[in-house]
């Protein structure tokens, strides 16, 4: 029988970064973004309070994070086609497998990051997009919520990687 | 259905058309152009105190950057008026939905008959200038209080092919909508924005002449509080948070959604069914639907909980 794997180290990269000032609001494409520690992404409406989710916090929530290649995912298997920017998530990754990263400390650029929990998809997101079907897409691959550890700029092709 | 995001936006200009009437040009803040708008759309506006609003587009469609919209100072409305006219400037951040094409020109006519009564007079602008455009005849009868307040009037006199009578109730001009509608040319179709009392008349009108298909209406008025927030009690199912909400008699289904404990917070504009701004997706049960902004079809999957209320127990995507 084949023996379970510790993918182990691996670097991906930032692809694209997005803030919206509150809830509702497209999501602004941004080329860097200022990390607050133990606080959130600066201008971001969960740093304001202004989110959609705002009235029930929690500190996994300070960034979020989604794998780019998700998104291919379901344009592949569900014919949704999800922009970046409509994921409404803060960091889009490339080539890093996010769910291995629960519970672990993770570097962006000089920024250090904690994996509090796997994002839970939510129909506000297909309603508010109009992208019927990305609801039920987004299930078991929506994403990794995540705390700040060590605050600081992070930059579209920063390098992501787990810390030891 | 239509994108409900909201786009960043600033206020670039501010001019009064009237004594009570102040046109907004805005721009987006992130992206280079709004998206494209079909002539006889209508927006959410967001003003910076968090109140939503749904105004009609009123500018032309050559700048994609631009959006416009007029707002009438109403002081006995609900206070989104006199925010825009009274707490508003130059430069101030706003937020805009995506357009709904609400009230466009039909299809299959070449020629058209609008009314407006006062400030319904804003989808008239772009929709007078695509009929210019495409060549099509059109005629508007504009109802006024006073010829002094019939905001546009210069804009709307320079469309050549546009027709415009106008009608002051102060110097005793009234407006025969009846005569209007039961006038209408087999090639013509019929618009009409403004007051309640005018879309009744217009809607009546069309009924009693077998012209419903000819006839457009477009209301930004909708039930009234009193009307939208009673009916026979029943209960809501919330299917995502596993939750049973009753709906008393003396509540709208957005009330009793917001006084249920449960964190929800539906989006709201209008309140009285218009702008479809507290719409949410409708999964299953015998729904009484009272709004005048969704289509049909629309209506098998969702729902307009300001207005809109159910028999027995309604499911809810939620």
């Amino acid at each position: 029988m084949a023996s379970v794997k510790n993918t182990g180290f691996f670097v991906g990269e930032v692809q694209s970064l997005f803030r919206c000032t509150i809830a509702g609001e497209e999501m602004e494409n941004c080329n860097s973004l200022d990390l607050i520690q133990g606080q959130g992404v600066e201008g971001d409406r969960y740093l304001n309070g202004t989110g959609h989710y705002s009235p029930r916090p929690h500190p996994d929530r300070q960034v979020t994070l989604i794998e780019s290649e998700v998104l291919a995912a379901l344009l592949r298997d569900a014919q949704v086609n999800l922009p970046p920017e409509e994921t409404r998530r803060n960091i889009v990754t490339i080539g890093v497998p996010l769910a291995h990263l629960v519970g672990r400390q993770f570097r962006i650029g000089d920024t250090v990051l904690y994996g509090g929990r796997l994002n839970i998809p939510c129909r506000y997101l297909e309603d508010l997009n109009d992208r019927p079907g990305a609801f039920n897409a987004l299930v078991n691959r929506s994403g990794l919520n995540a705390q700040i550890i060590v605050g600081g700029p992070v930059y579209v092709s920063d390098k992501i990687a787990p810390l030891p | 259905m239509t994108k409900k995001l909201l786009i960043a936006s600033r206020i670039e200009r501010i001019e009064h058309l009237s004594a009570q009437v102040k046109r907004f040009s805005v721009r987006p803040v992130h992206r280079p152009t709004f998206p494209d708008t079909t002539p006889g759309s209508h927006v959410l506006v967001r003003h910076k105190n968090g109140l939503l609003r749904s105004y009609s587009l009123c500018g032309g469609t050559e700048d994609p950057g631009l959006y416009q919209f007029a707002v009438l100072r109403e002081t006995d409305g609900k206070g989104g008026s006199v925010a825009f006219h009274d707490n508003t400037a130059e430069g101030d951040s706003i937020h805009v939905s995506y357009p709904t094409a609400s009230l466009p020109l039909h299809p299959e006519a070449n020629s058209h008959v609008f009314i407006a009564g006062g400030i319904g007079v804003t989808p008239f602008v772009p929709l007078a200038l695509a009929a210019q455009q495409r060549g099509h005849s059109a005629t508007l009868h504009y109802a006024v209080r006073t010829a002094s307040a019939a905001a546009f009037k210069p804009t709307l006199q320079a469309i050549p092919r546009l027709a415009m009578e106008l009608y002051a109730s102060d110097q005793n001009q009234r407006l025969d909508v009846a005569a209007v509608v039961s006038g209408l040319a087999p090639e013509q179709h019929l618009y009409v924005c403004g007051p309640p009392r005018l879309l009744d008349a217009a809607g009546k009108a069309a009924q009693a002449a077998g012209l419903n298909g000819r006839v457009h209406l477009e209301s930004f008025s909708g039930l009234d509080a009193a009307e939208a927030n009673s009916g026979d009690p029943f209960t809501a199912y919330l299917s995502l948070s596993k939750r049973t909400v009753d709906v008393p008699a003396n509540k709208s289904l957005l009330q009793a959604l917001r006084s249920s404990g449960s964190g929800l917070d539906v989006d709201s504009s209008c309140e009285g069914g218009v702008c479809g701004a507290c719409r949410v997706t409708l999964l299953g049960g015998d729904a009484v639907h009272r709004d005048i902004c969704l289509t049909p079809r629309e209506r098998e999957q969702n729902i307009i909980t300001c207005v809109s209320r159910g028999k027995g127990t309604i499911t809810l995507h939620l």
